[in-house]
């Protein structure tokens, strides 16, 4: 275990280091999602006749809006970050000769990127609060541990196109294609289809929705309810490393470790 | 386990499939060993299979039969342990995060390799002035000199003290002065650290400076092994070359054409005599043919052999031979 919090420090200190060089970067990214919300509130507000209108939906779509933030950065840091990334930049074969399973590597990495992730959409979180005038309950011990839980959905998913990205290196397309299926599972009305809490995402963002615009506490949820949060998150994360070790067989069988 | 022996190759072979029912292969049955602080050569022209064997060796690779043994280690059965021996600079200058220092750079790749970067301070400490890199520790990656670079990049692949590095083009794209100092770095690095280096590279000027022993492959197979004297001395040929007035008379022609490592070319009104032989009696032969006509030698020079000759007489003879058979 010592052996793994010593990688987990050193790829920590190597994300906040990078992220420290290329601050003015990263905040340049940050604005532009901050804008493109702030479009697409003023447009529904436009549509919807005024803020009064908005009740508890707008209070969801910032919500929803910060979860789906959430949701493209953890599973482009495997896919996109780490996989296609590395392997431009020649890095690639260097994690895979580590002394760590690469599963290892790639979670480390995924887990570095989650803390900054989760410090930059809580700037945008606040920064939208200020600019929206909306109220959420941000109640961090029933947050957490249930955006920790849901994110194990993204990770999976992660690593299912980063398995696809190691043999097909170029696919940025379709990874745009997934922002826009995420967008849908988190938005997916679960209480009233209840399929849709099947779908990666779906049920830990409704429960999240309920901490933040409902005032529902983590210990009010049935064991039930955060049991399914529990399992579909380890069934996803279970089935997307699954599909990614036959595909990093798949990739070292034909030599395309490493390549771009 | 043999004595010393910290690598070993034995019988692996690897097959790419191109296209629907066409298959290349690109390692063929290949065997070898390295034993420890040896300086070991992997040659080959292009496409011959040297990276197919490094990456097999660093099971980036997963080959089609045969087994690689890193200190005892199946690197296939237990991969990760079987890595902790192993570094290696594949990408050259690329192999390195250009966001991060010199420092960073050496504290991130020795955690890679499971070593605390606090605790070989003293390490890391040693390799920045081992390589010249104090002054600029602080500076990134992407800051350095392309030769700056590469000796981070391998800086990055000892410090965490494995004992087997492999380097891929060591010298690639290097000047004159760069390349000069990492061949001298690495003799340094495997006389007073002991540790082993597998070097792929078309600069023959290194292979014969730094490698003791070298195998040279083609097609897939292994074409020559040996140390890098003895397959000096197997092509111990020496080339002259006379040059002489006028042109040859029919009679010398004639007598030249007898001989095959004799080639006689006429140039602006000289003829330009040239032949590589270790047989040394074949330099007073064409002495005597060119006095017996009284023909006026302007000069004679003469140039040794050196690893590049060896290198494409060994590629040569395999082809002519087919692609499978040995010189040596």
């Amino acid at each position: 275990m010592g052996r793994i919090l010593l990688l987990f420090r050193a790829i920590l200190i190597k994300e906040v280091t990078t992220f420290k060089r290329y601050f003015f970067n990263s905040m340049g990214g940050l604005i532009t999602t901050y804008l493109f919300f702030m479009l697409i509130f003023w447009g529904y507000s436009s549509f919807a006749g005024g803020m009064d209108n908005f009740g508890a939906t707008l209070e969801g779509m910032v919500v929803g809006y910060i979860l789906w933030l959430n949701a493209i950065m953890v599973y482009e840091n495997i896919s996109y970050s780490t996989i296609i990334n590395e392997a431009k930049e020649g890095t690639l074969e260097q994690l895979y000769m580590s002394s760590f399973s690469f599963g290892w590597v790639v979670s480390a990495i995924a887990m570095s990127r989650f803390i900054i992730n989760v410090f930059l959409t809580s700037i945008m979180l606040f920064v939208i609060i200020l600019s929206t005038g909306v109220s959420l309950n941000i109640d961090l011990v029933s947050i957490l541990p249930l955006l920790i839980l849901t994110v194990l959905n993204f990770l999976g998913i992660g690593f299912m196109l980063g398995g696809v990205a190691l043999i097909f290196k170029k696919m940025h397309n379709y990874l745009q294609i997934v922002q826009f299926l995420f967008l849908f599972a988190i938005a997916a009305p679960v209480a009233t289809i209840p399929w849709t809490r099947f779908l990666p995402g779906s049920w830990g963002s409704h429960l999240i929705r309920e901490v933040m615009v409902n005032d529902v506490r983590i210990m009010d949820f049935s064991v039930y309810q955060i049991l399914f949060l529990i399992t579909i998150g380890l069934v996803y994360l279970a089935l997307g490393y699954g599909a990614y070790k036959i595909c990093e067989k798949h990739a070292m069988q034909r030599g395309l470790i490493g390549h771009y | 386990m043999e004595q010393n022996i910290l690598l070993k190759v034995s019988n692996i072979s690897k097959t790419y499939k191109i296209r629907k029912g066409e298959w290349v292969k690109a390692v063929d049955d290949i065997s070898f060993s390295v034993k420890k602080g040896e300086i070991f050569g992997l040659l080959g022209p292009n496409g011959a299979g040297k990276t197919t064997t490094v990456k097999m060796i660093c099971a980036l690779i997963r080959g089609d039969s045969g087994e690689i043994l890193v200190n005892g280690i199946n690197n296939v059965k237990k991969r990760t342990k079987a890595l902790r021996s192993i570094s290696a600079v594949l990408e050259g200058n690329r192999n390195i995060y250009w966001r991060l220092t010199v420092r960073e750079n050496l504290e991130f790749f020795a955690a890679l390799k499971g070593k605390n970067p606090q605790k070989i301070k003293d390490k890391i400490d040693y390799y920045i002035d081992f390589f010249n890199l104090r002054e600029k520790e602080k500076v990134t990656a992407s800051n350095l000199s392309r030769g700056m670079q590469q000796k981070l990049a391998i800086a990055t692949a000892l410090v965490s003290g494995t004992e087997i590095i492999l380097l891929d083009e060591p010298t690639l794209g290097l000047d004159v002065k760069a390349s000069y100092e990492i061949r001298d770095l690495l003799k340094r690095i495997a006389k007073e650290n002991g540790t082993t280096i597998i070097i792929t590279t078309h600069d023959m000027s290194v292979v014969q400076e730094i490698c003791e022993r070298v195998i040279i492959i083609n097609n897939g197979a292994i074409i020559a092994e040996d140390r890098v004297e003895n397959l000096m001395k197997l092509f111990d040929t020496k080339s002259y070359r006379f040059v002489v007035e006028g042109k040859l008379t029919s009679q010398q022609e004639e007598l030249f054409e007898k001989i095959d490592q004799v080639v006689a070319v006429e140039k602006n009104s000289k003829t330009e005599i040239t032949f590589n032989s270790a047989d040394t009696s074949l330099f007073y032969q064409i002495i005597e043919v060119l006095k017996a006509e009284n023909s006026i030698i302007e000069s004679i020079s003469q140039k040794e052999v050196n690893f590049e000759k060896v290198f494409m007489e060994i590629i040569e003879e395999g082809d002519k031979n087919g692609k499978n058979s040995a010189v040596v």
